[in-house]
């Protein structure tokens, strides 16, 4: 078992999942909320990764990241590091890559939420900020949780965008999926056979608490 | 409705209301409505469905803004819409109780009840949930969660809510159209003694004229998204009868 690749696959799936906690709730609010004309194209930009090959959305990130792209040249002269083949470049791919397995769901989960409990609430004199998180959020949660899980699980397996903008450096970007890779490659079967058997039982149990977090007790 | 009318409305605590809202379909609502406030009454929104009545409520409280025409409280304006004045429902001070009475099922009785208390000290809020519960008979309750109670609890449940906060106006939809037909009679009872217990100035949407009947101090009769005749329940109830 490669040690060094499951803490790095855990800290990249761990941020990630922060990450589109942070962007994709406000995001997915928006979305469910607006009456916006225009919002289908954000919807197709959200949903682009779910049809888009991995290579192709890994190489655009990586053509976009690139130290000759202006993205690029910003990130590398404010931090001094090139954002390929480094962990904050699989951390942007992955959260590019996983955005629909987190905001379509979030978006559901706020769209379920019956509109006259939020009036009910703005009538009570709650604020509309309050009223988010005393009974929107509350009322959304199993469709966040969803989404969270779905984003984390598949974070872990991701292996298309890693590899595209990551490459396959140990203790960098090399991530457990990639691991796997290197093993078949090498004809190692007892040690590709043991991640993946990890990858399986881990994404098991993960859904299966997903599907008993997700009961909402009131119901 | 005149300017000078609107402005006795100001000086005498009256709410008056005097707007006119237009859906996408091309359907035209026109709210004209006055009564004091000063004192307790009941006055009664009737008529058939679809004819406006909520849509008149929900512009009242803030929750759909009208394209045009004025509501005032008293001194306050609510909304004005040459002045660009549209208070938000946090500002107007109301209570408002919807048809299927929203209450939160995250939440208990108990929490349903203080939910919109959070300006009083934990202990006060304690006190004033007790006395609410108390009042609406729904103490041994406190613990239940919306679903796990009878439609009738929801009604005083959603009824305590909106009174433990003592609005300055009590805006009720459709009360009592979820409760069973062989409930409804006592329940109207009920509801009347409650508001009259409270005193505070109501708006009670319905399309049951047993209800408007006996409820109302005044009756405002809608059709076709305009007030068709307004006075006493004596002087509208043919009318009544005849929607």
């Amino acid at each position: 078992m490669d040690w060094t690749a499951l803490w790095l696959t855990l800290r990249v799936a761990c941020c990630s999942t922060a990450i589109l906690f942070l962007v994709g709730v406000p995001l997915a609010y928006w979305l469910a909320m607006t009456h916006w004309r225009g919002r289908f194209v954000i919807e197709a930009v959200v949903a682009l990764p779910l049809v888009l090959p991995p290579t192709v959305l890994g190489f655009y990130l990586l053509v976009a990241l690139g130290p000759n792209s202006p993205l690029g040249r910003w990130c590398l002269s404010l931090t001094g590091e090139r954002l390929p083949f480094s962990f904050a470049g699989i951390l942007i791919g992955s959260v590019l890559c996983n955005l629909p397995f987190a905001v379509r769901p979030f978006v559901s989960g706020f769209a379920g939420v019956n509109r006259r409990l939020i009036e009910a609430s703005w009538c009570l004199g709650v604020s509309q900020r309050a009223t988010f998180v005393r009974v929107t959020l509350p009322l959304a949660w199993p469709g966040i949780l969803t989404g969270l899980v779905l984003a984390f699980t598949h974070s872990v397996g991701e292996f298309g965008v890693a590899l595209m903008i990551g490459g396959n450096i140990p203790g960098v970007t090399r991530t457990l999926s990639i691991s796997i890779y290197d093993n078949v490659q090498a004809l190692d079967y007892v040690a590709a056979s043991q991640t993946a058997a990890l990858l399986l039982v881990f994404a098991f149990a993960m859904l299966c608490l997903l599907q008993a977090w997700g009961r909402r007790e009131w119901a | 409705m005149t300017g000078e009318v609107l402005a006795q409305g100001r000086d005498a605590q009256e709410l008056v209301a005097h707007f006119e809202t237009r859906y996408p379909s091309g359907v035209t609502v026109l709210g004209e409505l006055r009564m004091p406030v000063d004192q307790f009454s009941i006055t009664v929104l009737f008529g058939p469905s679809g004819c406006g009545k909520t849509t008149v409520l929900r512009c009242l409280a803030g929750l759909h803004r009208p394209q045009r025409g004025v509501i005032r409280l008293g001194s306050e304006t609510w909304f004005d819409a040459d002045k660009k004045i549209c208070c938000s429902p946090q500002e107007r001070d109301i209570g408002f109780l919807f048809q299927d009475y929203a209450l939160f099922p995250h939440l208990t009785v108990s929490q349903n009840v203080g939910y919109g208390l959070n300006q009083l000290s934990a202990v006060a809020r304690q006190q004033r949930v007790g006395e609410m519960l108390s009042a609406l008979k729904l103490t041994g309750l406190e613990a239940r969660y919306p679903h796990q109670i009878s439609g009738g609890q929801q009604q005083r449940a959603a009824l305590a809510r909106v009174l433990a906060r003592r609005p300055q106006l009590l805006l009720l939809d459709e009360p009592l159209s979820a409760i069973d037909e062989s409930l409804r009679a006592q329940l109207r009872t009920e509801l009347r003694r409650v508001l009259t217990e409270f005193g505070i100035p109501v708006v009670l949407v319905t399309h049951d004229p047993a209800e408007a009947k006996e409820l109302a101090h005044r009756v405002v009769v809608l059709g076709n998204g305009r007030v068709v005749q307004s006075g006493t329940i004596h002087e509208v109830g043919p009318l009544i009868e005849s929607v």
